[in-house]
């Protein structure tokens, strides 16, 4: 086990892979500052030229994507107020109060320095837990195996929007779109209406570009106007700030491991995590006076839950092949691309691959955060960029992106639609994140399914771990539904308690 | 009528979406029947759920009747559910669907550099100087991008 996370190391620090390495966290960053832009659209945005490039290299650039967003993100939470992805939201109730009073550059170099320590605790659990999960998953059979796949597309149908029965209606009709082509256990072609096109099945590049790039992009021009209007500076006290972090360091270690255990569990993603951490550390001050009024604990915490997460996230995507997050199914799909079938074979036979993803993730926290302390400056401003000029270079990018896929006209008439249906889902809320998991684990459903039928008919459904893990599935369903209502009632207080406190100032302006 | 049409659709296209997606399980689970017992097993089984799934979820769709749902729709800012938001959406999709079009007219490079100067200048207004910049910087972004990728392009059905 030393060997191979030696061996990985060794095999990421290839300048080249380097090099991808650097691209995907100058890209994370990007899309990072951008409000309305996510980790998720940047990775579905280089998905289609990953083909014909070595695995570890294109590994380290979708890593470097998926580790840099959090730590970009905190531009915008702090600089506007306007969270930068959905995993900031919570960095905004203290860290926009300390950039109007001048104190952006303290607020953000702690939130870089907590990014960064979160980060490296994050990459250490997973690589920790990497070695005692093992033998433990190599025991599973199909069937349990298939139990699993439900278990993470429950949770994650469960909790992605706010209706568990839309968003479990989504993860099944991405079952069903993934069903499409080929079969994979007999010589037969389904739904395919006798268009050759369709007997490959659905490409995912195709199905991920046009549910999350084209909403994404359609819905940011029509909002109209600049992303951001004109803060205030940065001003002094990055080095307050990081010395802020080093203060509380029992905070950021704190939150770190919740980040991981929170992020662990498939479906409960970002849009959470930073609240309950918020929440915990208003809760548990001696002192919550200064919370919400600009309190640098208020951005600690959840800043470095943020990043942690990243490791918790990656567990069940390494471990079982469900992916923890949208964002880590595109790593998914990237890994079918390079030919890795994801899930517990991994562990034995692409267990480099393995360390490289821990070791991208923890050099990806380090880059992200020097990048975003010695450029903040020039960062900060790339959010006053006029939408309209972005725009049209990404619709061109991903068209072309899509085009590479099988280079038929039907590539881009399927990028449209499935633009078109994700935008329809966003408007009739319906969550699209479990529509592409689904997708993305039909096939490796399908054949566990398949193979325990052949192996013990429908007793399969009666196995000590399948009714374990069934049991699990529903605890954790309803235990999750919990406590992301609880966290949402809790939300809801604390953003009505800080309007309430800003309700006077608003009286001031003419 | 127009705007009534609009904001119909955008409010409660909820109901006709998941009866749409009901239509397409009960036509998988129809047509499945016809296959061998190894291509029919996982989209009866998918099927069948999601019909359940739909069915139920038409029901409390029902019950909810006239209530307005907000939290359904967390992700969506204020203001983007007005008809205004959704005909400007429309324009947009309308938009990319000219560049896909243009894309395999007139080849992808020709395509991108008229698309991005037309949208800027069209829709945008924005002086020529930097529509101009920006449409020949992504020209050579992405002849760039087709060398060092080894990136395909589409033989132009016009020219």
């Amino acid at each position: 086990m030393l060997d191979a996370l030696i061996n990985a190391l060794w095999i990421l620090l290839d300048p080249f892979r380097l090099m991808m390495l650097f691209t995907g966290v100058a890209m994370g960053i990007a899309v990072g500052i951008l409000p309305g832009l996510g980790g998720l659209m940047g990775m579905a945005l280089v998905l289609p030229f990953l083909f014909g490039m070595d695995a570890y290299a294109g590994v380290a650039l979708l890593i470097g994507i998926a580790a840099a967003v959090p730590s970009a993100d905190t531009f915008p939470s702090v600089l506007m107020g306007i969270p930068g992805s959905s995993g900031s939201q919570a960095t905004i109730m203290d860290g926009y109060p300390m950039a109007q009073r001048g104190e952006a550059a303290r607020a953000l170099g702690a939130a870089f320095t907590a990014s960064l320590i979160g980060g490296l605790i994050g990459a250490l659990a997973l690589s920790a837990v990497v070695p005692f999960a093992r033998p433990l998953i190599l025991a599973f059979g199909s069937p349990e195996l298939f139990m699993l796949t439900l278990l993470g597309l429950s949770m994650i149908g469960v909790l992605s929007g706010n209706r568990p029965l839309k968003g479990m209606l989504a993860a099944v009709a991405g079952l069903a779109l993934g069903t499409i082509g080929g079969a994979p256990v007999a010589a037969e072609y389904r739904f395919a209406a006798d268009f050759l096109y369709l007997y490959d099945g659905l490409s995912l590049v195709i199905v991920a570009l046009g549910l999350f790039a084209l909403p994404e992009i359609i819905d940011l021009l029509a909002r109209g106007g600049a992303i951001a209007e004109r803060s205030r500076g940065l001003g002094q006290g990055w080095v307050r700030g990081a010395k802020d972090t080093l203060q509380h360091k029992w905070l950021v270690v704190r939150h770190s491991i919740i980040g991981v255990a929170i992020g662990a569990i498939p479906g409960m993603g970002s849009s959470i995590i930073d609240w309950v951490n918020y929440g915990i550390a208003a809760q548990t001050s001696k002192d919550r006076s200064q919370f919400g009024k600009g309190d640098v604990r208020g951005v600690i915490a959840p800043e470095s839950a943020n990043n942690a997460k990243e490791g918790g996230v990656l567990m069940p995507t390494l471990l079982f092949g469900v992916p923890g997050s949208s964002a880590m199914a595109m790593l998914l799909a990237a890994l079918m691309i390079f030919g890795v079938q994801p899930g517990p074979q991994m562990l034995t036979r692409d267990l480099d691959l393995v360390f490289v993803i821990i070791w991208s993730l923890a050099l990806a926290n380090v880059f992200g955060t020097l990048i975003c302390l010695l450029l903040s400056k020039p960062i900060s401003r790339l959010t006053f960029i006029p939408f309209q000029y972005i725009a049209p270079v990404i619709i061109v990018i991903v068209v072309v992106g899509a085009w590479q896929e099988t280079r038929h006209w039907a590539d881009l008439a399927l990028l449209l639609g499935f633009g078109l249906l994700g935008w329809i889902m966003k408007r009739s809320g319906m969550p699209r994140p479990p529509l592409l998991i689904g997708f993305i684990l039909s096939g490796l459903a399908e054949r566990y399914l398949w193979m325990s039928y052949n192996l013990y008919d429908w007793a399969w459904l009666l196995r000590p771990g399948v009714l374990t893990i069934g049991a699990l599935a529903v605890f954790l369903v309803v235990g999750s539904v919990m406590l992301k209502r609880s966290t949402e009632r809790s939300t809801d207080a604390l953003q009505h308690a800080d309007d309430d406190r800003k309700a006077p100032g608003r009286e001031d302006k003419p | 009528m127009k705007a009534r049409l609009i904001a119909a659709l955008t409010q409660h296209l909820q109901t006709p979406f998941v009866l749409l997606i009901l239509a397409c399980l009960v036509a998988i689970f129809w047509i499945s029947q016809g296959f061998s017992l190894g291509a029919r097993l996982f989209p009866s089984v998918v099927a069948g759920i999601g019909i359940l799934l739909a069915v139920l979820e038409l029901g409390r769709q029902a019950v909810r009747r006239g209530a307005r749902e907000e939290s359904d729709f967390s992700d969506l800012a204020e203001g983007e559910e007005t008809p205004a938001f959704f005909a400007r959406g429309l324009l947009f999709f309308t938009w990319m669907g000219g560049f896909m079009a243009l894309f395999l007219l007139i080849g992808a490079l020709p395509a991108a550099g008229l698309y991005v100067l037309a949208f800027l200048k069209l829709q945008y207004r924005t002086p020529w100087l930097p529509s101009l910049a920006l449409s020949g910087s992504l020209v050579a972004l992405l002849w760039g991008l087709g060398v060092a990728l080894q990136l395909r392009w589409p033989t132009p059905l016009l020219l």
